[in-house]
């Protein structure tokens, strides 16, 4: 089958090279999905379980890329609750080979079914950066009617996702990010815009729960406008920005079944938009990865078409 | 660290050796997990996944061991939802185990909060039973109050989960064994039982479920006891026994917090009982699965006194 591989950490995403690769094996209670759409996150080159299994050994050349949305193909050894043919999305193994492929082998419980109605292309945009807000302001963050969040990188693909979900639990949202940025945070829902590059983060004055994908010194300043009793929660791993007199969770985004169903439920009802910047195909995907310039949104990768 | 290893799997368990391991590396989203009890399925050194990676890629030297209960002694990257200090029990992806060792490396979500007032003994042997009962019986079986079961190996580890989870369903449960096994799956609840060297199985009549253990020509004989709309339920392996108008499902149990604090919770309030034979430790493990007599019941290794 067609695969995208890394081989080199140091080359970055442009050492992706577009190969042939064996199509995977499905194990105990795994299926394999014909791959429709992917989606990938830079970060992941810069994380060991791109170039190690669980067990700490080599295990390039490896297939980047842990979103996916397809159909089952053919489940493994007593796997139970999806079916051949079946439409699914969901979030695969870090440790494994991923999504820039045209299969992938996955732990059943990692999926979820995706509605008839929802396209592929969303379907597979929606994993990181869905479960990366539900997890953050739900789960770790506990965010409640009423309070006031940061949500930083607003207009990005995780955090249009968290001021759009902090708006629906009842926040008041102040998103972040650059100029250009502006209209599109506000157009997800964002109260007020702060553009980091010309404005005062501090202006803000304090919040509740601060959703931070940036670290660094913004980490920080953002960890002193918590107030007592408040939330840093963080993607960027683990930081010295504690809030005085709150809490830091900094957590990585696992699959979870049930979340991805509440997920494409806002999808279809409209109450969650997701940002699609580029599709390309899987020949064009090395260079969709490697832009001469910014790009806003996600770029997903349609590998069936 | 101490820990049993296995090298050939032709040896089976008489290839236990106790030897002295590194400590498991953690990866994203698992915890380490000091080992105060394990348990050990007989089968385990004949699945393929004892010997290799998802990858189908060699992992000998292998510690097995998928159950365990113990206390956590670290988090890898980004995991939260247990601490450290916790007590959690469960069951290890079967491509990982790693229990009949002082720690070992589990995703998190692998595992649930061990209540106080449960000993490890007791949370070791109750994993893997309780959660093959659960998923048989309610997530595939849909067993409903006032529905028959016929149990074979009722007075086994998992067939006594099965009869004691059914009774309490509402179910009217016959279990099967052989005669040495009568009284024994009659004190779990068994409301009859079948000697299958002695007694006709097909005397047991219709029944709305089988949960077979055995395979088999007693997996077939069984399907044709199914009456209509019923459900054949299975641990060992696909099989071409169908009953005449109802389902076969066969399945390899997975991992669940959710279910696994059901189980726990049922124990604590004495609806559900062990089945434990023997009680060993892991200087003399490798003798205790090496037994020279049939022992009904789990044997657990009590990894730290």
């Amino acid at each position: 089958m067609k695969a995208i591989v890394v081989t080199d950490q140091a080359a970055g995403t442009a050492g992706m090279k577009l190969v042939e690769r064996p199509e995977p094996q499905p194990s105990i209670n795994d299926v394999v999905v014909q791959v429709c759409a992917s989606g990938f996150v830079n970060t992941e080159l810069g994380w060991p379980s791109t170039w190690t299994d669980r067990l700490d050994r080599d295990r390039t050349p490896s297939i980047p890329g842990h979103e996916l949305a397809g159909v089952v193909t053919a489940l493994g050894y007593g796997t139970t609750g999806l079916s051949v043919g079946q439409r699914v999305f969901g979030l695969t193994d870090w440790s494994r080979d991923g999504t820039l492929a045209e299969y992938a082998a996955v732990e059943a419980r990692n999926l979820a079914p995706l509605p008839g109605d929802v396209d592929f292309t969303v379907g597979a945009s929606l994993p990181i950066s869905g479960l990366t807000a539900w997890q953050g302001l739900v789960v770790h963050g506990r965010v409640r009617v009423g309070q006031r969040v940061i949500a930083h990188g607003a207009a990005g693909a995780v955090g249009s996702m968290v001021t759009q979900l902090a708006r629906e639990f009842g926040a008041y949202v102040i998103g972040t990010g650059r100029a250009a940025d502006r209209q599109s945070a506000l157009d997800f829902g964002a109260n007020e815009f702060v553009d980091l590059d010309n404005e005062v983060l501090e202006d803000v004055g304090q919040v509740d729960l601060v959703f931070d994908l940036i670290g660094g010194d913004i980490g920080k300043r953002s960890a002193r406008l918590v107030r007592a009793g408040g939330t840093l929660v963080s993607i960027v791993g683990p930081s010295e920005a504690r809030p005085a007199d709150g809490v830091a969770i900094d957590f990585v985004v696992e699959s979870d079944r049930a979340q991805l169903g509440e997920i494409v439920q806002r999808v279809r009802d409209g109450r969650l938009r997701t940002n699609i910047g580029t599709v390309a195909s899987l020949d064009d995907a090395v260079s969709a990865f490697n832009p001469t310039e910014r790009r806003s949104g996600k770029t997903i990768i349609h590998v069936r078409p | 660290m101490k820990a049993i290893v296995v090298t050939d799997q032709a040896a089976g368990t008489a290839g236990m050796k106790l030897v002295e391991r590194p400590e498991p590396e953690v990866a994203i989203n698992d915890v380490v997990v000091q080992v105060h009890a394990s348990g050990f399925t007989s089968g385990e050194l004949t699945w393929p996944s004892t010997w290799t990676d998802r990858l189908g890629r060699d992992r000998t030297p292998v510690i097995p061991g998928q159950e365990l209960a113990g206390v956590v002694t670290a988090l890898g990257y980004g995991t939260r939802g247990l601490s450290v200090g916790q007590r959690v029990f469960g069951l290890t992806d079967s491509y990982r185990g790693g229990t009949l060792a002082e720690y070992v490396a589990i995703e998190a979500r692998n595992l649930a909060p061990l209540p106080g007032d449960v000993d490890f003994t007791v949370g070791a042997s109750v994993a893997m039973p309780g959660l093959t009962a659960w998923q048989g019986l309610v997530e595939h079986g849909r067993l409903q109050a006032g529905q028959s079961v016929l149990v074979h190996g009722a007075a086994g580890a998992v067939g006594s989960m099965v009869t004691q989870l059914a009774r309490e369903l509402g179910a009217y449960v016959i279990g099967s064994g052989r005669a040495a096994d009568r009284q024994k799956a009659l004190d779990f609840g068994g409301q009859e039982f079948v000697d299958l060297e002695n007694d006709v199985l097909e005397d047991v009549g219709g029944v709305d479920l089988v949960f077979d253990v055995i395979g088999g020509d007693i997996g077939m004989r069984s399907a044709r006891l199914i009456r209509v709309g019923g459900k054949l339920v299975t641990i060992a392996g696909p099989t071409e026994a169908r009953p005449a108008d109802g389902l076969t499902i066969d399945f390899v149990v997975l991992p669940d917090r959710a279910q696994l604090s059901e189980i726990i919770q049922r124990v604590r309030a004495g609806r559900l009982r062990t089945n434990i034979g023997n009680v060993s430790t892991l200087n003399e493990a490798v003798a205790a699965f090496n037994p020279t007599k049939r022992i009904n019941g789990k044997t657990i290794i009590r990894v730290r006194p």
